[in-house]
């Protein structure tokens, strides 16, 4: 029944009836003072930035550990276009052009890394691009102005809805994304690349094109949830645009609830949201320890992600398979 | 750019650079050796390298021994420490694959940091010891008391480490498991207990590195991430699965860090080392003298 | 009544989903030379790894001299006196052969024993010997062989299982390995071989089971089974 619940027609109802109370709720209440609508911005983009991490992470195997430098460029991007007055507030041309630069960035990375490193070795060169990153960005002068950052015009902010409507705006996009990436021969192809990439390789799949397509996809929809986060924060910085944080909890939020799989990061951010604001509340001085707690605990007891349980598919793990397998219904 | 006033000045960046390695180089071994036994970067070698310091600092505040008395003291506290961690949270996961234990080994390093800081408040400590201004001097050059003993602490550290690899039973154990645990469990070996026993090594040297670090740097809860991924670099340079090669491969970087600190600045210093860092993983990923390993995924 | 130090009945085995072995049953006789013969892919050594425990069986027993061998991990098989030789050897190529002999002499009941147990090895393979220092990885296919059989030595085996030794070993080396399963066991190790080299394996067997698709199809003792028009047509083409 549960399996009958995430898949198919009835999935696609439920779907849709979130969809129509996300798109109405914010009419409702006083979306300046709404603390639901808050939560649902900050975990919106949580969802984006998670698939767009299971993209490369979750379907294909390949993990990444740099999420941080293409949401840091999308931060930098848009605010130094703002600042040099080359776009404007919440500009969905600069929003596009900052997801550009960190597809890019992704395209040509990808392709030195991805061409030469396999598993540990590409997530620690991932991690190693965003350290750069984060120390250009420290250091690069006027541009990027130093370790204090760019501070951009907050008077130019009119509205909270703003916020909303384009973060669920950005997450029906990356959704839309995933969809066609994976229910495709494309998904096919990176599904066969993460079970085994030799085999694929043999059957004539174009392994490093299919590799570098989704870091890039993924690293494009990062790119544009940076570029928001700079126009929500109105000050960008090395130390907040690079926190490994944008990196470690949409990873995090996609391992709960299921890497490789379509639902699974959706789930795993508004649990994982969910579980840090109740942190928050509850607990303000411990929360950052609690919320620390928490992650070694879905690690230790759910590391297959709630996906698998819901759906009630549970292989036996072959121990040297170093990354996630995809079941799931459907996607 | 800002070169060097004079040879003896070269000498002396390139000496903090060798001092600098020696303490990156003890945290590199045991990350080396936990890869060796369970596949994963374990990102909290840092944070728990910090544990260690800040024990060393309530050690010094609350008795008189002094601080380098911890060195004796924190290997077989942080034995232990290891033993129960692996054998409470990382056996568990080790069977499901290595995402869940790179994921733990982070919780657990956001976990430790935070309760540190909560615990001990963020504030800065330093811990003082009876040589912290004395130093000798050969031809100018500086060697301050403190850094003297670290590198030689440093140097028996590996020293050790190699020698049970090499030449105990257990050690070839633990390099066979690394090599393949299959084959060493057909010969009668357990790989967790070795795995345990690996591990415990590589927490202890975390802790030698931490009480290391206490005596040099002032330090915070939150400095043992930056120190993690110098280690993770060292390693890198050294190449996996050596252990002469962490220590070379953390010297190299120190001395790396410190030219380009003198050259061109503090803040491009780091961008070097995660440039070299980059280029090394991308041209020789298996590092200087570890073993050749490229398909390592 | 001969005694049959391993028996291995009804055993069924899955990779997954897919069923490698179904409702296999043999057994071994204590001090003889029994060998397990079938094509490729017909579940030789998936057998032998449910016996060493690297591979569970979903049904069945598995009894070795009275313990059961099922659900047991292959450091517990091993240390009811079991050595396996793997496929392909599976050597520590970056240990020497010196350490990867010391390694088969872990369990603590022959760690003690460990240099007598190098003297043997050494008089059985005097090639070991002389590259002793040497890492394991740079040996010839025939030494590696030999050193994998020999660091299976040194835990003092009672039943020794051989997967596919002569696999890729030049004519005049398959003879001399054969010549030395004969001694050992001669000397006392209860063998079980798993080969594709048919001729040789008749020659030294004492008896043979077949297996085809994870199915026992055939046994017997090597003179019967020569006889036997279906082994013949099997394995033997059409010589004769």
């Amino acid at each position: 029944m549960a399996v009958k619940l995430v898949s198919g027609k009835t999935g696609w109802a439920i779907g849709l009836i979130f969809l129509a109370f996300f798109v109405i709720y914010p009419f409702l209440v006083d979306a300046e003072k709404s603390y639901l609508v808050y939560f649902l911005y900050t975990t919106f983009i949580y969802v984006a930035l998670a698939q767009g991490w299971n993209l490369a992470g979750g379907y294909t195997g390949q993990v990444s550990l740099g999420q941080h430098a293409f949401f840091g460029a999308g931060c930098y991007v848009t605010a130094i276009l703002w600042k040099v007055k080359a776009i404007g507030y919440l500009d969905p041309v600069g929003m596009i052009l900052s997801g550009i630069c960190a597809t890019v960035l992704a395209i040509l990375v990808g392709l030195l890394l991805l061409s030469k490193l396999r598993g540990d070795y590409f997530a620690l060169g991932t991690l190693g691009l965003g350290e750069i990153l984060h120390v250009v960005a420290i250091n690069g002068g006027h541009v990027t102005e130093g370790p204090m950052g760019i501070s951009l015009p907050s008077y130019a902010y009119v509205s909270m809805v703003y916020y909303y409507f384009i973060a669920l705006a950005i997450v029906l996009v990356t959704l839309a994304l995933v969809l066609l990436m994976t229910r495709s021969s494309t998904g096919l192809a990176l599904v066969a690349i993460r079970e085994n990439e030799v085999a694929a390789a043999a059957n004539g799949v174009a392994v490093l094109k299919y590799k570098v397509i989704a870091f890039a996809a993924g690293a494009f929809v990062t790119g544009l949830c940076g570029s928001l986060n700079a126009y929500y924060t109105f000050h960008v910085d090395s130390a907040g645009a690079f926190d490994l944080d944008w990196v470690i909890i949409p990873i995090l939020m996609t391992i709960l609830g299921g890497a490789g799989t379509f639902l699974g990061p959706i789930l795993g951010a508004f649990i994982l949201s969910g579980i840090f604001e109740l942190a928050n509340v509850l607990m303000p001085q411990l929360h950052p320890i609690f919320s620390a707690a928490f992650i070694v605990l879905v690690t230790l007891f759910l590391p297959d992600g709630l996906m698998r349980y819901v759906t009630g598919r549970k292989e036996g793990i072959l121990r040297k398979l170093p990354f996630f397998r995809a079941i799931s219904g459907g996607a | 750019m800002h070169w060097f006033s004079s040879l003896t000045t070269f000498f002396q960046v390139l000496v903090n650079g060798v001092f600098l390695g020696c303490m990156y180089g003890v945290a590199a071994i045991g990350l080396s050796l936990i890869f060796g036994c369970m596949q994963i970067i374990f990102i909290a070698q840092g944070a728990v390298m910090i544990l260690a310091a800040y024990c060393i600092f309530w050690m010094v505040t609350f008795t008189p021994l002094s601080a380098f008395w911890g060195f004796l003291f924190i290997i077989p506290v942080f034995v232990g420490f290891g033993f129960a961690m692996y054998t409470g949270l990382f056996q568990r996961v080790a069977k499901t694959g290595k995402n869940p234990s790179l994921l733990l080994a982070f919780g657990l390093m956001v976990l430790l940091e935070h309760v540190m800081a909560f615990v001990f408040s963020s504030d800065y400590r330093t811990v003082q010891t009876k040589y912290a201004s004395t130093a000798l001097g050969i031809k100018g050059v500086t060697f301050s008391v403190n850094r003297i003993i670290v590198a030689v602490v440093a140097v028996a550290a590996t020293a050790l480490v190699f020698l049970f690899l090499k030449k105990t039973i257990l050690g070839k154990a633990v390099r066979a498991v690394s090599e393949d645990m299959d084959a060493a469990a057909l010969l009668g070996i357990r790989p967790e207990w070795v795995s345990a026993v690996t591990f415990s090594i590589g927490i202890s040297l975390a802790g030698v590195a931490g009480v290391a670090t206490s005596v040099i740097f002032p330090f915070d809860p939150y400095f043992g991430f930056i120190f993690s991924l110098k280690a993770l670099i060292a390693v890198a340079f050294g190449g996996l699965g050596s252990v002469g090669g962490a220590l070379l491969g953390g010297v190299i970087l120190g001395v790396l860090e410190s030219m380009s600190a003198y050259t061109i600045g503090g803040g491009w210093a780091d961008a070097v080392a995660y440039a070299a860092f980059l280029i090394v993983l991308v041209f020789r990923p298996e590092g200087l003298l570890g073993r050749s390993s490229a398909e390592k995924a | 009544m001969a005694n049959h130090l391993l028996k291995v009945e009804n055993v069924d085995v899955f990779y997954g989903v897919a069923q490698a072995l179904w409702d296999v049953s043999f057994s071994v006789e204590e001090y003889k030379i029994t060998a397990l013969l079938g094509a490729n892919g017909a579940g030789k050594s998936t057998l032998l790894k449910t016996i060493s425990g690297v591979i569970r069986p979903t049904k069945g027993r598995i009894v070795y001299s009275g313990n059961s061998l099922v659900d047991c991990r292959p450091d517990k098989a091993a240390s009811f006196g079991i050595s396996h030789v793997p496929e392909g050897r599976r050597l520590f190529a970056s240990l020497t052969v010196l350490e990867n002999l010391e390694l088969g002499a872990y369990l603590p009941n022959v760690r003690p024993l460990t240099k007598e147990s190098l003297e043997r090895v050494f008089g059985l393979f005097p090639v070991l010997k002389s590259r002793m220092r040497q890492a394991a990885g740079t040996l010839s296919g025939g030494e590696q062989q030999m050193l994998a059989i020999g660091r299976a030595l040194m835990a003092r085996p009672t039943l020794l299982l051989l997967d596919e030794p002569s696999l890729g070993l030049a004519p005049i080396v398959v003879k001399l390995l054969f010549d030395i399963i004969k001694v050992l066991n001669r000397d006392g190790v209860t063998i079980l071989l798993v080969e594709q080299n048919v001729r040789k394996t008749l020659e030294i067997a004492d008896y043979v089971f077949v297996l085809k698709t994870g199915v026992m199809r055939m046994e017997g003792q090597p003179a019967r089974l020569l006889a036997d028009p279906e082994f013949r047509q099997a394995f033997l083409g059409r010589i004769g």
